[in-house]
């Protein structure tokens, strides 16, 4: 038996513990994210609730304001996967306002970047993005879980 | 393994209350924690990695403060966006127009200036500040000290050069006259106003990728700026290198390699006879050839890639009746790029052109009656004084069987990511030392102080002032009269149906041969007596010919009283320019766009057919006689798309290189003759010991220069095709020409297909080139212009107006610029309005 089927008979049997979460939800995600259950929910509301405040809080405080936005997400909604929560909510937030302004503009800046890091494709950029705005998130996140849960 | 895993996790479940899981989930909290603090800090700060800078990338790449944030949109606001400030005195009116041209309304002057700064800041900030930082020499600040020190030895050499000792002496200056005071301190005030309203994520790319702050602009980097203009255009000078080649070679020799006028172009005026001195100095100039050679490791030159072109014709000889007034100012080419253009109305002005980002006024441009552009006027306008110091501590020096105190200035240099460097420069009466045994110069004994004429007081802007405003010839001239430096060939256009040319600028009244080599500096004699009088100024207004012209070359006939000499004189565009000139009749705008782009070379057109004479066509391989054959039948265009022109100008690099092999290779400085020079003693003196080949046995002549140059030059494009796989072996692809960033970032750059070269009136080079061409009709009913520069209006690569000429500059498509009356005129073309203080 491999460590991912192990996990999902784990996830079967034991799912209601918050210190599994992280472990299963990295290994498994696709497995539990496609059953509609109160957990699922909990981790859209999680999402949700970075998402939004992270968003209007960008417009006037420094870049690590979604930090405190996801530490609080992980310690007042905590889900099973708050690391993956954080960091799916930031990075998508982050990639998506990017996007909308490299869409709005005709200029190559974006390119001008991605060479900038000696790559020549702007989906480098986007990707750095989506990766330095979602560690911050999901770490933020799991550390407001796991303060609750002390 | 998988079992082991689902045991310990079902022990952690049953033993959730004992203390050891409590103290191993307080551990990791913890360490999420730091974790998530440490990340954080990590990416909110940046940091140098194998040499390597790396911007913080949490800041920098957030889309909310980031480098995404710089990205502009396509859409403009709908509306006039509205600001307001205390220090502006009424509402002040700025029309965009499609090209992101701001037209400035105000009601005065003050108001008019605070506007200039505050729009000129908020399209080029970056640049503005940068290039102050370059000038004072403050560069590692930012950089750090670069490859092997070289951007803080850059620094050290801007302060030994007294770059800001000029640009303070030019600030007290600046202070005694009102209408300089207006301008430098309501644009600085303009440019403080944008400033203070940056935030992190509104700050420029530029800040956010080297992750800086500006700071406060001051009047003293209005005068920077200025200086640093001087610099790459009136600094050149070549004492030491002929000095040694004195000592080496004799003075024959030297007057015949360097002469001080070559035989050979039209001169900028020519008005034989007519010239007369107000001053007269007969005495001689004190010889004082240092007993040693002179070697050190001297600063770069200015390139000679930097020169210009300028014209004016006459309305009979234009289409429409009215003067057409035409310039291109060459250097080398930035992005941001070097002009801004603009357009300033306020009662008594109306005047539209090119500005230097970071100083007040229209430099080069026209107004709602006079159009004027600018060459450099290629003179000698530096001086190296050899000093003998008391002792090694260089407290006093002679002067006239006296000891004078010098002057120790420590410099205080901050460099990034290190510590911070302490420079100590000796002053004299004469300028500073740059070059002792801290500094480039290693063992070599005697001292130099440098002068210059841009460390002396002067009044630039004062001239600018009155030029922007002037309404006929009478009124220019005054302007010109307070003009000093860098000094400059003015040519100029009225809507009366004047045309002239004026060389203006502070020029030192010149004994013969003064200035050409190191001078004594323990005499007070050997420093500049006098300078040459408004009167005496080389000037013409209305010549017969029915134009003026200049491109660089020799300025006066010989009939002109002063002694001259420079570096070099350019000896090729201004006779093309010249030729056409005269031909012309009917011109029209677009013939002078035309003009501009114009890629022949005359330099081929005068020397290839001797060239191919001299090759020995039985030796020949196929290959290479095929290639004679193409050059000979070559049209002498420096075409984009042509393959001949490589084959030529290699030629050429070749002969000189072979020839001036003495110069290359001496451990002393020495210079290299012009091109022109070089080619004339070809023809004219073959048998040459110069011709000799250093590294052969045989006793080289001329002929076998010209033969052995054209085999490199062959193997030299062989090469090159080999280097080059898949691309296509044109002029444009083997020029390579580049707009660099001013950072020499390659991403931030921009490459240029264009063709043309330093002799030709396009006269574009791998890094050099026409800065801004301009075409203006001088029309009763109101002066038309066209302009086109490379590079666009924004200093913002996240902006389409950062590039957007570059392609219109390259095919030579000028764009016209309106000289609008009100805003209202300006309703069809504006992108939008900015509005300061609406009422």
């Amino acid at each position: 038996m491999d460590e991912r089927a192990a996990d999902i008979i784990l996830l079967s049997t034991r799912n209601d513990h918050p210190l599994y979460a992280t472990t299963i939800s990295v290994r498994s995600n696709a497995s539990t994210v496609t059953r509609v259950s109160p957990n699922n929910m909990r981790f859209i509301a999680q999402f949700i609730a970075i998402v939004i405040p992270s968003h209007l809080l960008g417009l006037f405080m420094p870049w690590y304001g979604c930090a405190v936005v996801a530490f609080l997400a992980g310690y007042f909604l905590t889900s099973r996967q708050n690391f993956l929560a954080g960091f799916m909510a930031i990075a998508v937030l982050w990639t998506f306002n990017a996007l909308l302004a490299d869409l709005s503009s005709s200029s190559t800046l974006t390119l001008r970047v991605a060479q900038l890091f000696g790559a020549s494709s702007t989906v480098v950029v986007y990707l750095c993005t989506a990766i330095v705005g979602g560690l911050v998130g999901g770490f933020a996140a799991m550390s407001g879980a796991m303060l609750k849960d002390n | 393994m998988a079992q082991q895993l689902i045991d310990s996790r079902r022990f952690i479940r049953f033993t959730v209350i004992d203390s050891s899981e409590l103290v191993m989930r307080i551990a990791k909290l913890l360490a999420s924690l730091f974790l998530t603090i440490i990340l954080v800090f990590i990416l909110d700060n940046r940091w140098v990695i194998m040499g390597n800078p790396v911007p913080p990338l949490g800041r920098f790449l957030s889309p909310f403060q980031g480098f995404w944030y710089n990205l502009e949109s396509d859409d403009d606001a709908t509306g006039p966006t509205l600001v307001s400030f205390n220090a502006v005195k009424d509402s002040i009116t700025v029309v965009y127009d499609t090209l992101g041209v701001p037209h400035i309304f105000a009601s005065n002057d003050m108001d008019l200036y605070f506007a200039q700064g505050y729009v000129t800041a908020r399209d080029r900030l970056w640049q503005m500040e940068f290039l102050t930082h370059a000038a004072s020499g403050r560069v590692s600040e930012i950089t750090g000290a670069g490859p092997n020190g070289s951007i803080l030895d850059y620094d050290r050499g801007q302060r030994r050069l007294g770059i800001v000792y000029g640009a303070k002496r030019g600030l007290e200056a600046m202070k005694q006259n009102q209408d300089e005071m207006i301008m430098v301190e309501k644009y600085t005030e303009g440019v403080n106003a944008y400033i203070s309203s940056l935030s992190y994520e509104s700050l420029p790319f530029e800040f956010k990728l080297l992750n800086y702050r500006p700071e406060h602009w001051t009047s003293l980097k209005c005068a920077l700026l200025i200086k640093s203009m001087a610099q790459s255009l009136c600094m050149g000078d070549k004492d030491m290198e002929m000095t040694n080649f004195l000592k080496l070679y004799g003075i024959d020799t030297l007057n015949m390699l360097y002469p001080d006028r070559e035989n050979v172009s039209d001169p900028i005026v020519d008005r034989k006879g007519q010239w007369k001195a107000s001053v007269t100095i007969t005495d001689s100039i004190a010889q004082a050839l240092p007993a040693e050679l002179i070697s050190l490791n001297r600063l770069p030159n200015a390139d000679p890639g930097i020169g210009s072109n300028n014209w004016a014709l006459s309305g009979a000889k234009t289409a429409s009746g009215a003067p057409l007034l035409c310039g291109d100012p060459h250097l080398n080419l930035n992005m941001p790029a070097i002009w801004y253009a603009i357009q300033l109305h306020a009662p008594g002005i109306n005047v539209i052109g090119a500005s230097l980002p970071g100083a007040p006024g229209v430099v080069i441009g026209s107004n709602d009656s006079v159009a004027w552009s600018v060459t450099n006027s290629q003179r000698d306008l530096v001086d190296w004084y050899s000093i003998k110091f008391e002792n090694d501590k260089r407290d006093r020096y002679m002067v006239d069987g006296k000891w004078v105190a010098s002057v120790k200035s420590v410099e205080h240099l901050a460099v990034r990511d290190q510590q911070p460097v302490i420079d100590t420069i000796v002053f004299t009466e004469w300028g500073p030392v740059t070059y002792d045994e801290t500094y480039h110069a290693d063992d070599n004994r005697s001292q130099y102080a440098f002068r210059w004429i841009a460390h002396e007081p002067s009044h630039e802007l004062g001239g600018l002032y009155k030029l922007n405003r002037a309404k006929n010839i009478t009124q220019l001239d005054e302007a010109l009269q307070t003009y000093s430096n860098p000094a400059m060939n003015f040519a100029i256009a009225t809507t009366h149906g004047d045309i002239g040319m004026r060389v203006a600028g502070r020029f030192p009244v010149r004994r013969t041969n003064e200035g050409r080599f190191v001078l004594d500096g323990t005499i007070s004699s050997s420093g500049w007596q006098r300078f040459i009088p408004g009167t005496d100024q080389i000037n013409s207004t209305n010549p017969a010919r029915g134009f003026e012209s200049s491109a660089n070359q020799y300025p006066v006939d010989e009939t002109y009283p002063y002694y001259i000499t420079a570096t070099s004189f350019e000896a090729y565009r201004n006779r093309r320019i010249n030729q056409q000139l005269a031909e012309i009749t009917k011109a029209t705008p677009g013939d002078m766009m035309a003009l501009q782009m114009d890629h022949f070379s005359i330099m081929a057109d005068e020397n290839l057919p001797w060239m191919l004479s001299q090759l020995d066509p039985g030796s020949l391989s196929p290959e290479y006689a095929r290639i004679a054959k193409t050059l000979a039948g070559w049209n002498r265009m420096n075409a984009p798309g042509e393959t001949t022109p490589i084959y030529f100008a290699l030629w050429i690099n070749n002969i000189l290189s072979l020839t001036w092999d003495e110069i290359s290779t001496a451990d002393v400085l020495l210079e290299r003759p012009t091109t022109f020079t070089t080619l004339h003693l070809l023809r004219t003196q073959p048998e040459l010991a110069f011709f000799d080949v250093l590294k052969t046995p045989a006793r080289e002549h001329g002929q076998d220069i010209i033969r052995q140059a054209f085999m490199l030059a062959i193997d030299a494009v062989s090469a090159w095709t080999k280097d080059h796989p898949g691309v296509e072996v044109s002029w444009s692809n083997f020029k390579d020409t580049h707009v660099n960033h001013l950072l020499r970032i390659g991403p931030l750059s921009e490459s240029v297909a264009g063709g043309g070269s330093a002799d030709a009136i396009n006269a574009l080079s791998r890094s050099h080139g026409p800065s801004w061409r301009m075409v203006v009709s001088m029309e009763q009913s109101g002066v038309r212009m066209w302009a086109t520069y490379p590079g666009g209006q924004s200093g913002n690569p996240g902006s389409t107006y950062y590039n957007n000429l570059i392609h219109s500059w390259e095919l030579g498509h000028h764009r016209e610029l309106q000289l609008m009356k009100s805003p209202q005129d300006g309703r069809k073309s504006s992108r939008y309005n900015l509005i300061i203080n609406e009422e």
